[in-house]
């Protein structure tokens, strides 16, 4: 934990063609914290999530203003690579998305293609310590050569995070990583985003205000587009203080 | 307040607050009940305590069962899970003031072959005013009123000073058998006596608290109690001044 800012969002309005879907969104993250983004469907925190690896530039008609900076440098400059930016600031989606290839090949694929490894050996290496970091080494370390899809929907999904984790980034954003896992593999996913919070900072959106409050340090609450609330986690989740993020939680309706 | 969109939720809610004022209404009764017994010496009323006693221990197992099945079953949170931790700690406190209660309607035979009106109209005040504090809780509870609820705690203090001055006319009584001192240090120690005795009353919650803990459930037989406690601190106390 530290009180480092990691990324610093300031006015940030995002369009879909005439539709605006974020309306000033002034936030800081914090460096290798873990922050949740909740809010019900449509509220923008899928959106906002996208706006800091760019993804939001594939999509026809959307236009960002305002400025996400990450480390101080703003990522919408127009020198910035975005496909450089995807590297360092990864993403985990919510359903497992492993390539059809092999369980090795899923996670040298981005070291090969951003030319992290110089040998064999070297791209083993950093294959074999991102199935350690992701915790799923032990599990496959005899199946490397194995389709990724024959593994479970909790393997599949840690092996997208060593997927994110084998191209060094600084950041990984979490789309509702776990809503498609079992409780359990929900359980190995959340420790594993425990370790990896003390090097990576995370973002995380979910559904299930458990998981907020069982993962995050800090919790931002959107509401039609608009940022309602951001604070510590369990402040949030005990008292907090707009009456929309109290109606979202506790389950009712005005 | 908005309503749960799970309705069920919200008359789950409804029915753990209404278990605490009931509780809560019981408890003032009891107190009622206990009072009569100090200013009335009515046998009735003391039997009716040790009753309501009973009542008053079988409610608060009730609310703790109903707590932990909304934690299980709800995850509630925020203004919820307020509710829920809160429902368990009223109905602690609640049962504690019971048990005050049945304690001073068991002293109801000793105090009565004694003849101190000026005490009796202290305690009175002491009670009418805890009394109507004990009111005023359960209808801010009932009501969601938080600014009545500061007024009880702003009010404690006069309770406090109409203790000191019961005290100090009791100290006055008991002074020309003894010398000044002497009756201070008596009266400590029997203050002291009966801290030792609540400890051990709540060590045995706390004991309580473990074993549901570890089982699922409160013990449900009868604690076990001293010889003589039944007849009360004053009369053990009395017995073995004798035997000294």
């Amino acid at each position: 934990m530290s009180d480092k800012i990691k990324i610093q969002v300031e006015d940030v309005n995002v369009f879909y063609g005439d539709i605006q879907a974020l309306f000033d969104v002034t936030l800081d993250i914090k460096s290798k914290e873990i922050t949740s983004l909740i809010g019900p469907s449509g509220c923008g925190k899928s959106t906002f999530l996208r706006c800091m690896n760019r993804m939001n530039d594939v999509i026809d008609g959307c236009r960002v203003e305002g400025k996400i900076t990450i480390d101080g440098e703003n990522i919408y400059d127009a020198d910035k690579d975005p496909v450089l930016l995807r590297a360092r600031v990864g993403m985990v989606f919510q359903k497992p998305n492993p390539f059809p290839k092999t369980i090795f090949e899923n996670v040298a694929y981005g070291p090969k293609i951003h030319g992290l490894a110089s040998n064999t050996s070297e791209l083993r290496e950093i294959v074999e310590n991102s199935l350690e970091q992701a915790g799923l080494m032990d599990e496959v370390k005899d199946r490397l050569n194995d389709s990724a899809t024959d593994l479970s929907g909790g393997q599949q999904q840690r092996i997208c995070i060593a997927r994110a984790i084998a191209v060094n980034p600084e950041i990984i954003l979490m789309d509702e990583p776990c809503s498609a896992l079992d409780p359990i593999a929900t359980a190995r996913v959340e420790e594993l985003m425990g370790n990896l919070s003390n090097n990576y900072t995370i973002v995380i959106v979910t559904h299930s205000m458990q998981q907020a409050a069982r993962v995050s340090t800090n919790t931002a609450f959107f509401h039609l587009g608009h940022l309602v609330e951001f604070n510590a986690t369990k402040q949030i989740f005990t008292n907090p203080s707009d009456k929309r993020t109290e109606d979202y939680i506790t389950g009712k309706v005005g | 307040m908005n309503e749960h969109i799970v309705s069920s939720y919200d008359e789950d809610i409804k029915d753990l607050q209404e278990q605490v004022v009931a509780m809560g209404g019981l408890v003032e009764k009891i107190w009622m009940d206990a009072m009569d017994c100090v200013k009335n010496a009515n046998d009735k009323a003391a039997l009716q305590v040790i009753e309501s006693d009973k009542k008053i221990d079988s409610m608060e197992l009730k609310i703790y069962d109903k707590s932990m099945r909304l934690l299980a079953l709800r995850s509630p949170l925020a203004s919820d899970l307020r509710i829920v931790v809160s429902a368990m700690r009223m109905a602690s406190s609640l049962e504690r003031l019971g048990d005050h209660a049945k304690n001073i309607a068991r002293r109801e035979k000793l105090i009565s072959t004694g003849d101190h009106p000026e005490i009796i109209s202290l305690l009175t005040r002491m009670y009418d005013l805890s009394h109507s504090a004990l009111q005023q809780a359960i209808n801010a509870y009932r009501n969601s009123n938080p600014g009545s609820a500061e007024e009880i705690r702003a009010n404690d203090a006069r309770v406090d000073e109409l203790f000191d001055s019961t005290v100090a006319i009791v100290l006055n009584l008991m002074a020309p058998k003894n010398p000044p001192l002497e009756t201070e240090a008596l009266a400590s120690l029997l203050f002291i006596a009966k801290s030792l005795e609540r400890m051990g009353d709540m060590t045995t919650n706390i004991a309580e608290i473990i074993i549901f803990q570890e089982t699922g459930s409160f013990p449900t037989d009868e604690r076990p109690r001293g010889k003589d406690h039944q007849g009360g601190l004053m009369e053990s106390l009395a017995e073995k001044e004798k035997d000294i």
